[in-house]
């Protein structure tokens, strides 16, 4: 196969499952700039490891595969400062970007999102995108059985990280 | 609060928000950015620690090919080009080996495993590595006597040494040790920076990832 016929069928599966792509890093990172470079990252990184790839198996796997290892491996200065001063904003705060990019609700979501593990925030985002068990274990490589009980852990926290920003849907 | 609820807000704020055209694709993947995974990063600081020891290591041995005259100097030569070249070589295997892992051995928690064990390999035998430490005095003093064969055109290392005075050469012994003196350990602060914080971060992943099987 020649490389523009590897380019068009590696670019013609990004654009029917790109969603993964910007689920994840809407999954890992706060602000805009943070996800640009993470989607860019991913990409990269899918492009390396296409040839790779095995084709009798299923194609979202790989992709939420690699998308959540380059997410995980990401490297940033001032991660941590982001993160604590995102956590800090109150919550009656209105700042019109943040208005103009998301709503209220999803704000909100994102703090208690952000108050997750990286460990967790790879399993919920394989539930939140109603991924069965055996798929998100074979994904993170966490057993079957133990799959269940880590996501009603992570939802039980989520759920108490949003009554503590005072979000009463 | 019922957790669909919660599901759909998300499903909500990350649906067709943003869509990518086979165009912008394909001009994203052309796009060489310098890559932000923490294998990236330490990938390109392994390749200018590379980069750098080779240089030194041709200057050295450029150095040692004008001036030393001897009739040992093929033999001094040609020992001193194995012993340095030998760790730079198998520098060179580690990072061929760092250089080639890729995210799709395994799962998620397998393939991290892998890549910190590649890098771990790397910490660890750079951590150790002194050779690399000893390159710089080395290239100092080749400098030093490239130096001085600029200047006098003398080009063997012994009579140029003779022609010292004592207080030239104590200058100089002081120069190289307060250089060595500033260069080793703002060398060592360099690959804890660059490689060991980058590390310890993949580390606290994966362990995060195997507490949450064995939880």
């Amino acid at each position: 196969m020649n490389k523009d016929t590897i380019t068009k069928e590696f670019t013609e599966l990004i654009e029917d499952n790109q969603g993964i792509i910007f689920n994840v890093s809407a999954m890992y990172c706060n602000d805009l700039t943070c996800r640009k470079d993470l989607v860019q990252e991913i990409l990269l990184q899918l492009w390396r490891s296409f040839p790779t790839y095995d084709k009798t198996r299923k194609y979202t796997t790989w992709m939420y595969r690699i998308a959540l290892n380059t997410a995980i491996s990401q490297w940033r200065k001032d991660k941590t400062k982001k993160e604590v001063a995102m956590d800090k904003l109150p919550v009656t705060v209105t700042d019109d970007d943040i208005i103009n990019e998301k709503s209220e609700r999803v704000r909100i979501l994102n703090i208690a999102i952000n108050r997750l593990n990286k460990a967790e925030k790879s399993i919920i985002i394989l539930y939140m995108d109603d991924y069965p068990y055996d798929e998100i274990s074979e994904i993170t490589g966490i057993s079957v059985s133990n799959v269940g009980v880590k996501i009603n852990r992570i939802k039980k926290k989520l759920q108490n990280h949003l009554k503590e920003l005072g979000y009463g849907l | 609060m019922d957790f669909n609820e919660i599901k759909n807000i998300w499903k909500d704020s990350v649906k067709e928000k943003e869509r990518l055209s086979s165009g912008q694709i394909e001009a994203m993947l052309k796009i060489k950015s310098k890559s932000n995974t923490a294998l990236g990063k330490i990938k390109s600081s392994f390749k200018f620690e590379l980069i750098t020891g080779a240089g030194m290591y041709l200057f050295i041995i450029t150095g040692l090919f004008i001036l030393v005259n001897t009739p040992q100097s093929i033999m001094l030569f040609v020992v001193v080009s194995l012993l340095m070249g030998i760790p730079l070589f198998f520098y060179y295997q580690t990072y061929k080996k760092i250089r080639h892992s890729i995210y799709t051995e395994g799962n998620l928690k397998q393939s991290l495993r892998s890549t910190t064990n590649n890098i771990e390999k790397f910490v660890i035998s750079g951590k150790n590595n002194y050779f690399k430490y000893a390159l710089i005095p080395l290239a100092t003093i080749t400098g030093m006597f490239m130096g001085l064969y600029i200047g006098t055109g003398e080009n063997n290392i012994i009579k140029i040494f003779d022609s010292l005075e004592t207080r030239s050469i104590i200058k100089m012994v002081v120069l190289l040790t307060v250089f060595s003196g500033i260069m080793i350990p703002f060398s060592k602060y360099w690959f804890k920076k660059k490689f060991k914080q980058h590390y310890i971060e993949l580390k606290k992943c994966l362990k995060e990832l195997e507490e949450e099987t064995n939880n």
